[in-house]
């Protein structure tokens, strides 16, 4: 009786509590595996693949070269952030000049100057003149480097924190210079996730096509690249499978740099890695001395049209023949050495200057032994030739129909060495006087040519006594090859 | 002695005694607290206060015989990344003694759900947004000299190259990335590529791709977190009120355009686990 009791009595006392604790606790809370968090001390921040080969030297100028930097398209960069570029055309004795919306000249006249043309993150449009000019200067043998990066044609904020935002999409304006080369850069940015420099935007490309401007590369990074297509261009630098496009988020064939238009026209979908740091990552400095290399190989051929920048240096002017100094000769000599002065060219005279001059060459028609050196390349019937076809008085041009040589005077161009020989002929003293003033006004209304020749109106004559000059057979391309 | 023996109690005295004895026993069982669910409400940018604050209550969580499991209601953009890993580290230490559910309102986005992944369980409502993995940041000027500030190296005043900041997301990235794939485990059904990519799914998509466990509310994370903790009928409580923590401090932390709207864009520079929605008139 007494242990029932105390039972019962520890009953009352736990059976409650039991209860209760039965009621809220039905079991107890065991984790089995310990709570893993990250290994944050093994996260390192990556570093740059460092090239240990040093950069080539890049091939030596061409007497004469000088690349225009386009910086009259809105173009968003700093001319500090193309240095690595500037620097390594410079040093192998290129020069080197950038073009800005302030300049009083234009791009198509700039041209006329230039052997390469850059143009970098442009965000204003190419007009369909200044297409027109640089398609020529291709087609004459400059070059061309576009340069695009998609961190410059973002939105631009007019203020971090202002929400309003504007459109500098480079790739557009870019396009429109790179249309009539067949040439499309995408609107989008290369990224990988996987495998990258330091950032998914940051790709490494290791796919090159075989050309002089691949030499020796191995592997090459660029900071966020367009990708560029081209139906009739090589694929110069592509990316790999697990490169994709933001655009599509797709891989595959997606090229970041293209060289179009007789590997005259090169395209690349990157800037930044021209830039401190970037330009010493991978194989970077080689790859912008090879691109100093194709800026300093585009070697023009020039038109009179293009004077004075035909011209890179002082100039001699020498007489042929008869060729009186008369007071209106020596007037427009005067003349034209101003207007050579505003570009920073000298005009002296000489007799018989030296064959590696840049020579202006004076004649007549009559001066046809004289002349002979001077015209050879240019495959012309000067009138009353001896054993030629041509009866006195008429001119012959290469695709042209028959002149009248007493009423048209003729400017060639020729480069020989990186030497500039400039070559007037005309009927008489007055007409090579009426040359000499359309080259020192830059007037050549009167005149009609391509390439290396024109022709131009002078003395009785007018224009329209060449109209219709041209046959439809295709003008040659005159290299003007002088002795 | 003899007197406190039951043997010698009378009749009478005995129901008395065991009266005093269920007495005693009711009083101990009432000793035994009721559970509670403990609530935190991560409902601000995540930065130095609000995870202050986040933190005192997850204390409070592990200290607190009567919390036996802890709801975490989320609803956030992310904020800044050391607040966040502070926050996720402590619950870290929590989830070590009890469990942790996550419910996610209209958003766990970057670092919210950083700390999503720090609990054991996650609710979503279908059209919430989850995910966007990933840091972002402003990069810091370019080193210059200048005329009227003197400091005693080149980064003194910038903090380092622009190059090493944008290395520094990397880095970053990979706890953030690797803090996933721990929480999520097996569950995940998505490749660490395609985590970084740095999408925002909806509720039902994330529920599909492993970044959450179930599609529900509030309701069924405090259940669930009770069914963890082996607990019922039990109360549900505002670890912010049982911390004794004031109302919300509000802390400014983005910026404020001039016209007085609310940018989403924090007020100032550094590295975060945020995200930004795409602002009117910006492109996609």
């Amino acid at each position: 009786m007494t242990r029932r009791l105390t039972l019962l009595g520890l009953a009352l006392l736990i059976v409650p509590a039991l209860v209760r604790g039965l009621w809220f606790y039905q079991g107890v809370y065991w984790r089995g595996s310990p709570v893993a968090t990250p290994e944050y001390a093994s996260f390192t921040v990556p570093l740059p693949p460092l090239s240990t080969a040093e950069a080539p030297a890049a091939r030596s100028a061409s007497p004469g070269a000088h690349v225009l930097i386009d910086q009259s398209h809105a173009n968003n960069f700093l001319a500090a952030e193309l240095e690595p570029l500037v620097r390594a055309v410079s040093t192998h004795g290129g020069q080197v000049e950038f073009l800005t919306a302030n300049d009083s000249e234009s791009l198509a006249t700039r041209l006329g100057a230039a052997t390469a043309l850059v143009v970098a993150a442009p965000s204003a449009p190419f007009m369909r003149d200044e297409v027109q000019r640089v398609e020529a200067f291709v087609g004459r043998g400059g070059r061309v480097l576009v340069l695009t990066d998609p961190t410059r044609g973002s939105p631009q904020y007019d203020s971090y924190y202002s929400d309003t935002s504007t459109t500098l999409d480079d790739s557009s304006a870019a396009n429109t210079l790179l249309a009539p080369f067949e040439i499309t850069v995408a609107d989008d940015y290369l990224y990988n996730l996987n495998e990258n420099e330091g950032n998914f935007r940051n790709v490494l490309l290791t796919r090159f096509a075989a050309s002089p401007l691949t030499a020796d590369l191995g592997r090459v990074a660029f900071y966020a690249a367009h990708s560029i297509a081209s139906p009739s261009g090589l694929a110069l630098i592509s990316a790999d499978e697990h490169t994709l496009s933001s655009r599509t988020d797709r891989g595959g064939d997606l090229a970041a740099a293209v060289l179009a238009a007789n590997e005259r026209v090169l395209a690349v979908g990157d800037l930044s890695f021209l830039s401190p740091p970037y330009d010493h990552v991978a194989d970077n400095a080689r790859w912008i001395s090879n691109l100093a290399s194709f800026l300093l190989g585009g070697e023009p051929s020039r038109a009179p049209t293009d004077f004075p920048y035909i011209f890179s240096g002082p100039v001699v002017v020498q007489a042929l023949g008869d060729l009186d100094m008369s007071t209106d000769l020596i007037t427009a000599l005067s003349s034209l050495q101003s207007t050579l002065d505003e570009s920073g060219l000298a005009l002296t005279m000489a007799q018989s200057p030296e064959a590696s001059a840049n020579r202006i060459v004076l004649a007549t028609y009559a001066d046809k032994e004289e002349l002979a050196p001077f015209v050879g390349g240019f495959e012309i019937g000067l009138p009353g030739a001896g054993g030629d076809p041509l009866v006195t008085g008429e001119l012959q041009l290469p695709g042209w129909r028959t002149l009248d040589a007493s009423a048209v005077g003729l400017m060639l161009v020729a480069r020989n060495a990186g030497q500039t020989t400039l070559t007037l002929i005309g009927a008489d003293a007055s007409a090579v006087i009426e040359l000499i003033t359309a080259l020192a006004t830059r007037d050549f209304s009167m005149c009609i040519g391509q390439e290396g020749i024109a022709a131009c109106a002078t003395g009785p004559a007018d224009l329209p006594s060449l109209d219709f000059a041209l046959t439809n057979d295709a003008v040659p391309t005159l290299d003007g090859a002088l002795p | 002695m003899r007197a406190w023996k039951l043997p010698a109690l009378g009749p009478a005295w005995r129901w008395v005694w065991l009266a005093l004895l269920l007495a005693a026993g009711i009083v101990l069982a009432l000793l035994i607290p009721r559970p509670v669910v403990g609530t935190i409400y991560v409902n601000t940018p995540i930065e130095a206060v609000s995870a202050r604050e986040v933190i005192a209550q997850i204390d409070e969580a592990r200290s607190n015989p009567r919390v036996r499991a802890v709801v975490l209601v989320i609803d956030s953009p992310g904020g800044t990344v050391a607040d966040t890993e502070a926050v996720y580290l402590e619950l870290a230490r929590l989830r070590a003694a009890k469990p942790v559910v996550s419910t996610i309102g209209t958003m766990a986005a970057s670092g919210a759900y950083y700390l999503a992944v720090g609990s054991d369980y996650i609710f979503a409502m279908p059209t919430s947004q989850v995910g966007n993995v990933g840091v972002i940041g402003s990069l810091p000027p370019r080193p210059a000299v200048l005329e009227d500030v003197a400091s005693t190296g080149p980064y003194k005043l910038f903090g380092g190259p622009r190059d090493s900041f944008l290395r520094q997301l990397e880095a970053v990235k990979a706890g953030f990335i690797q803090a996933v794939s721990l929480g999520r485990g097996a569950r995940l059904n998505l490749t660490t590529e395609e985590i970084a990519r740095g999408e925002i799914y909806l509720g039902s998509d994330a529920l599909r791709l492993g970044l959450v466990d179930a599609l529900g509310g509030l309701s069924p994370a405090i259940a669930h977190a009770a069914r963890m903790a082996h607990i019922a009928h039990y109360a549900v409580a505002d670890l912010r009120e049982l911390a004794g923590l004031p109302a919300a401090t509000l802390v400014p932390f983005f910026y404020m355009a001039e016209d007085g709207r609310a940018t989403a864009y924090p007020l100032e520079a550094g590295l975060f686990l945020l995200y930004v929605p795409p602002a009117e008139g910006r492109q996609p």
